[in-house]
């Protein structure tokens, strides 16, 4: 599945073809041409994807680390921007700990194969849920039942769900650019609700440089901008992984997606 | 709005919120002391008449309730106006949140139209985060009622937190709040003193 997991659903088979004949991203623009001309999918921007999810796939274990900035839109139009950092240190198939900060929220996030559970650091606060038997699972978890939202959760499900290629309605090549001192690919890409663009370290180890998502719910756009820093090297072990709650923290509890009954009782297991 | 979110919309901030369109920040009737320590007088944004309608373009759907909000639903008794959506933090797990931000804009455009709503569910949509202006959070908070179920952002940081039968509460005075999670924001749901 490593290999097949972006290529394998949606493109048409000629240019699955032609995009595997084409040695890597080097050759884009002549992929391009070669393509079907009228398409709005550049399958070399496809390749460049389904490589950087491949090699995400053989990592073990990772930290990313880096600097981001979001928005939000006020009812005025008017958007307002914050900056702060992450800190993903994740163990597959099962573990992770994800730190976000800045001045306007802090957020711990663990799951330990059993176990979700969120900290706010600041106010002592941490709550919990039973978890699925994965990273992916319980992103999925997280998200449908409990409206929280992991930053950066595609590194964990590109070259796993098989749908992610299928949303994709535009697809091109930017250019090379330099993100810090790294050479990286610049790829842009349109989905339905969110237009994205990301920059794909040359070389052996293609890992995203950088991230830029727009959300086109809003008309306003808001985006949200990321730097990514890689350690492939790293080896958390479950204490490094694991959410102890500091002396003055108390669990409480977790209101469900609809907001009219609280989750307690869930995830005891912590 | 970083106090209480839903409540003093309709009973004690709305009629100030009313205000607010031809008054200076005095009007809401913070707390001078709040006021003088922070800056929080010469820090609030200048406000304009609000037009009503064209504030409340809502994303794809739900675009004809939102249309209708009150003029005092554009903004929060910290004299802020209210966020309706921000930026997704990845591309592929934002499914839901179409559903969710129709939902809460219909619920948003309920509040405000019958202004006498308790208990309800607070969301990102209407506020800004808890942490965006803390000390603005304690001048709201502390010069509004409190009614058993109403939900706020955040509580001043002289409350303190107890736990009674297992379960955590915060205490600020006489009101006792009971946290908890709400997506990935933590919310304090006014209740009656547990015994």
């Amino acid at each position: 599945m490593a290999r097949s997991g972006f290529v394998g659903s949606a493109l048409a088979a000629g240019a699955a073809l032609l995009a595997v004949a084409v040695p890597i991203a080097a050759q884009a623009q002549s992929a391009a041409t070669a393509a079907d001309a009228s398409s709005p999918i550049d399958p070399a921007a496809m390749k460049a994807m389904d490589g950087m999810s491949a090699f995400l796939l053989t990592l073990g274990s990772f930290r990313v680390t880096g600097e981001a900035t979001t928005e939000q839109v006020l009812l005025t139009g008017q958007k307002i921007q914050f900056g702060g950092t992450f800190d993903i240190l994740a163990r597959q198939p099962d573990a992770f700990k994800i730190v976000t900060d800045s001045d306007r929220q802090s957020r711990e996030m663990y799951y330990d194969g059993k176990t979700f559970t969120i900290f706010a650091p600041r106010v002592g606060y941490y709550a919990s849920f039973a978890a699925a038997s994965s990273i992916g699972l319980t992103i999925d978890k997280a998200k449908r039942e409990y409206d929280i939202e992991l930053p950066l959760a595609d590194l964990f499900t590109w070259g796993t769900d098989q749908t992610l290629r299928s949303r994709v309605q535009e697809a091109m090549v930017v250019r090379p650019e330099t993100i810090g001192e790294r050479k990286c690919m610049h790829y842009a890409f349109r989905q339905e609700k969110v237009d994205w663009q990301i920059w794909i370290e040359d070389g052996a180890r293609p890992l995203p440089c950088k991230m830029v998502i727009t959300n086109k719910d809003d008309p306003a756009m808001p985006q949200y901008v990321a730097v990514l820093h890689w350690d492939t090297q790293v080896k958390p072990g479950p204490a490094d992984l694991a959410f102890t709650p500091p002396a003055g923290a108390h669990r409480i509890t977790m209101a469900d997606i609809d907001g009219t009954a609280a989750a307690s009782g869930k995830g005891e297991a912590q | 709005m970083n106090g209480i979110v839903r409540t003093p919309l309709a009973l004690v901030a709305g009629l100030a919120l009313a205000a607010v369109e031809i008054a200076p920040a005095h009007a809401l009737g913070l707390p001078l002391e709040a006021r003088d320590a922070s800056g929080e007088a010469a820090m609030a944004p200048q406000r304009r008449p609000s037009g009503g309608g064209q504030h409340a373009r809502p994303p794809a759907g739900g675009g004809a309730h939102a249309a209708a909000a009150r003029p005092a639903a554009t903004r929060t008794a910290s004299g802020r106006p209210p966020v309706r959506s921000s930026a997704s933090t990845n591309v592929n797990h934002n499914v839901d949140r179409n559903r969710n931000v129709n939902r809460n804009v219909n619920r948003n455009v309920d509040v405000n139209v019958h202004g006498d709503y308790h208990g309800g569910y607070h969301d990102d949509w209407d506020d800004w985060d808890d942490h965006w202006h803390p000390v603005a959070t304690m001048a709201v908070a502390a010069t509004t009622a409190a009614v058993v179920g109403s939900i706020v952002r955040s509580v001043p940081p002289s409350c303190t937190t107890t736990v009674v039968n297992g379960i955590s509460y915060s205490q600020c005075g006489n009101t006792w709040y009971q946290p908890q999670y709400s997506g990935s924001s933590v919310q304090y749901v006014v209740v009656n003193p547990p015994r």
